[in-house]
């Protein structure tokens, strides 16, 4: 998903959830910010670049790709974007491939449940703002992993785009290139990948990268033959799909604001949206790359108020300011503890399915406790000798 | 291309380098070094394949690929690897073969790479696959004059090296998606 629905559409969400304008903003700002959490920007900020969220093409291709590397780019690109479906699949393979399988993305997974609880715990808007972004993106992703693997993330030359014509489906086929500096164009059906590559932890075999933008774009059905699926095609329908993102992230965002007692899976606030139904399904079918507009005029419709277009440097300044003990207080500070939270949540969850892809989250708190709970033990020693 | 595949791009232009100086300067038999060098990195390759193919790559949609591929590898090794005794002259014409079938693949990446429109690097492969071409051609002109053959086989190797090394410390673009 883009900036279209992470900032604008959540804002629309989170609006209709129950929030005020202010922290409606506060909730699509964080959400848009897992986008844009790099290590780079960490270190700008001088902040810690373990509550990274996001990794630059250049920050990747940088990297060493060494066992330690593949751990990180698995973490952050399965907590926050990919998030797995099922981490015990059952699935008669060896466990290198066991282990890739198990992390493909898809909705309404006992993950999600865990994200959304975890932010409701976390209390926080910013919390609010990840888990919004990860249950979108479950959507939007499904079929993909958060790992670089061949034989998961891996296409072949079935891909035809669905549209359809006065009731009756036609289909195209989708040509690729794989240069990164055209557009993609809707008219002709020509879109950009990432190349192919034969080795298996190869960056361009990670995530969607291997079907281009297609899973981003909202107005756009497809068919496709992802490489796991055993030779059948996979029929992904993204007006549905998205609208189904919007629903469940209302359903979530009133949970966590207090209106609903538990968040169950595979529920949507169906009802409550009836009447903007039309609306919103008119923009998620707009044959279009970006509909940032659209949904602008329509948060602003619900309202009232300008939504201000996203600023990364917005709370920059006040966190660099901050003292050290203060920082946590700031925007950006509850952003980070926020990420770690859910970074380390997820780590773990995949480590204690005995799958290291990820490697394991150590909780820093716990560590600085046991560490002083030792030292206190020696000096007591030291003090009774 | 990460810092380990630019590393690894270094790595294979200061063997090509090795390469070079083995058969220019110390004296033994030139060819029968490179056919050996050549034919067990071909076997590990394959094997590598082949390990990845039954651990993984069998469950994919056109894993076989991969299969296809360790076979190729395994066999051009084992091949390579047999060769190790016979004439020089034969090991040359292979050699001038292998440089005929690269000279090849690098014209049509480098059309590939213009047909994309990406970048200039496809002036590079063009020039990577002529050179290798007239290598051939050069050698197969002065293969009863072994020395000759071997100066100008070195020349080709020199001209990979540097080419390695340029694209290794080249920035390229990369496409990636969140």
């Amino acid at each position: 998903m883009q900036l279209d629905f992470h900032y604008y559409a959540t804002y629309c969400s989170a609006f209709l959830a129950g929030y005020s304008h202010k922290e409606s903003m506060e909730i699509c700002y964080s959400a848009q910010l897992v986008d844009c959490m790099s290590k780079t920007f960490l270190k700008k900020i001088k902040a810690s670049p373990i509550a990274a969220t996001t990794q630059l093409s250049l920050e990747m291709v940088d990297s060493n790709k060494d066992i330690l590397e593949l751990q990180n780019i698995t973490r952050i690109w399965s907590s926050f974007h990919f998030l797995p479906y099922d981490l015990y699949a059952n699935i008669k393979a060896p466990k290198p491939y066991r282990d890739k399988y198990r992390l493909i993305c898809n909705t309404n997974s006992d993950l999600l449940v865990k994200t959304v609880n975890l932010a409701k715990k976390n209390a926080t808007l910013q919390s609010t703002g990840i888990a919004m972004h990860v249950l979108a993106d479950t959507w939007a992703h499904r079929y993909f992993a958060g790992v670089p693997s061949l034989v998961i993330n891996n296409t072949n030359s079935y891909f035809y785009e669905v549209t359809y014509k006065d009731g009756q489906e036609q289909t195209r086929k989708i040509k690729f290139n794989n240069n990164p500096f055209k557009t993609d164009d809707i008219e002709n059906a020509i879109y950009t990948k990432s190349m192919f590559q034969t080795s298996e932890n190869a960056i361009m075999n990670l995530g969607h990268g291997r079907a281009g933008h297609l899973p981003d774009y909202s107005f756009m059905r497809y068919k496709y033959m992802p490489a796991w699926n055993k030779y059948e095609v996979i029929f992904k329908d993204n007006p549905s799909d998205y609208y189904h993102a919007f629903c469940q992230m209302t359903y979530a965002l009133k949970f966590l604001h207090g209106d609903r007692t538990s968040f169950e899976k595979d529920t949507y606030e169906f009802d409550q949206l009836k009447k903007y139904e039309n609306k919103i399904k008119e923009i998620l079918e707009k044959r279009q790359l970006d509909s940032c507009n659209d949904w602008k005029a329509f948060g602003e419709s619900l309202s009232g108020q300008t939504i201000e277009p996203f600023d990364l440097g917005k709370y920059e300044e006040e966190y660099v300011a901050a003292t050290k003990q203060a920082k946590d207080d700031t925007f950006l500070g509850k952003f980070i503890e926020a990420a770690i939270a859910q970074k380390s949540m997820v780590t773990n969850e995949i480590a204690d399915s005995k799958n290291f892809l990820a490697g394991r989250s150590i909780d820093r708190k716990k560590r600085r406790a046991k560490r002083l709970s030792k030292l206190l033990k020696k000096n007591k020693k030291q003090g009774v000798q | 291309m990460t810092l380990f595949q630019k590393i690894k791009s270094c790595l294979a232009a200061a063997l090509m380098m090795a390469i070079i100086f083995i058969l220019l300067f110390l004296e033994i038999n030139g060819p029968m070094v490179i056919m050996l060098i050549l034919g067990i990195s071909l076997l590990l390759s394959g094997l590598k394949d082949l390990i990845y193919f039954f651990a993984m790559a069998r469950y994919m949609v056109d894993g076989r690929i991969i299969l296809y591929k360790s076979i190729l590898y395994l066999d051009l090794g084992a091949f390579t690897i047999s060769m190790f005794d016979i004439n020089p002259i034969y090991i040359m014409v292979y050699l001038l073969i292998l440089c005929v079938f690269y000279g090849f693949l690098s014209i049509m990446r480098a059309r590939e790479i213009k047909r994309l429109g990406s970048s200039t690097s496809w002036i590079f492969k063009l020039s990577e696959g002529i050179v290798y071409i007239v290598v051939a051609v050069l050698g197969l002109i002065f293969i009863r004059n072994q020395n000759v053959a071997i100066i100008i086989y070195c020349a080709a190797l020199f001209f990979s090296a540097v080419n390695k090394i340029i694209v290794a410390f080249k920035p390229q673009p990369v496409f990636l998606t969140q």
